[in-house]
């Protein structure tokens, strides 16, 4: 192991973390799973999928570089005022002790409350599935019919 | 790591220019989608991708800018009958999104594409 491999990345903006990162971590893999969303907010719009970049969910794996998710809330909530001109608090992304290494599932759960609406993984109290964690090989290739994708509704045997 | 801190940058024909230009004008934030689906194939300060629909992809960023206010450039790959268009009602500081356009038929649909952000992180 290099002596990179040893770096300490919250010394460091989380910007410059990943061009560190990226030195070390060459041809990283696609990820395994993607998530599948619909918005409830917009319930004739198609399901979504997310999927994380491959070296977002290699710096995740690896622990040490990616601020709690809290962060992102907190900037989110700015942003969210009717007043927000500029982030005040983007500090945070630095200077908070990044997370500890997490498991690919831990990471897709981290991007689900970092990257979707709290209205679909929070808040959400119907009936209908409206977010499911699957391989992408499950999503369609054929894009075709791709605003009629809808999130398959499994009904348990009566 | 050390850093080197300079005013201007210049080359062996005395051409200088500021380095806060330099700073300022380097993007921030790209990402290459080769498939057209929103799937990450390289990338900067980009956490992930979502295909929303048909040619409507966003991409939310790991380091946000200071606001949405700022400069997103498309590009469509491989064809002449593709565009891509900013889709202001998606970005955030935190989020970039374009959606394709075959221009021909003025449709949105699946396009292979870059995109790249300038402006100041948060």
């Amino acid at each position: 192991m290099s002596n990179l491999e040893q770096i300490d990345y919250s010394q460091y903006p989380l910007w410059q973390r990943e061009l560190i990162f990226k030195e070390l971590h060459k041809d990283l893999p696609q990820p395994q799973f993607a998530i599948l969303w619909e918005d409830p907010d917009d319930l004739d719009a198609p399901a979504k999928v997310t999927v994380p970049s491959p070296i977002w969910l290699a710096m995740a794996m690896h622990g040490g570089i990616l601020p709690p998710v809290e962060v992102y809330w907190a900037l989110r909530e700015d942003e969210a005022q009717p007043d927000f001109k500029r982030h005040t608090r983007g500090h945070l992304l630095h200077e908070t002790p990044p997370v500890d290494a997490m498991t690919e599932e831990e990471a897709m759960e981290y991007l689900i409350m970092k990257d979707l609406p709290p209205s679909v993984w929070r808040d959400y109290q119907g009936n209908r599935t409206i977010m499911k964690i699957v391989p992408r090989n499950l999503v369609p290739t054929d894009r075709t019919m791709r605003n009629a994708w809808r999130i398959t509704q499994e009904m348990e045997a009566v | 790591m050390a850093d080197l801190i300079v005013e201007s940058i210049g080359n062996a024909a005395a051409e200088e220019v500021e380095t806060t230009y330099v700073v300022n004008g380097s993007a921030k934030a790209w990402v290459l989608d080769l498939i057209g689906d929103a799937t990450v194939s390289n990338s900067l300060n980009v956490a992930s991708g979502t295909d929303h629909g048909l040619g409507d992809y966003s991409f939310a960023l790991m380091n946000a800018f200071v606001s949405g206010d700022f400069v997103q450039l498309g590009t469509a790959l491989s064809s002449s009958d593709r565009a891509t268009v900013s889709n202001i009602d998606r970005i955030t500081s935190g989020v970039m999104a374009v959606e394709g356009y075959v221009i021909s038929s003025g449709a949105q649909g699946n396009i292979a594409y870059s995109v790249s952000a300038f402006g100041d992180l948060a």
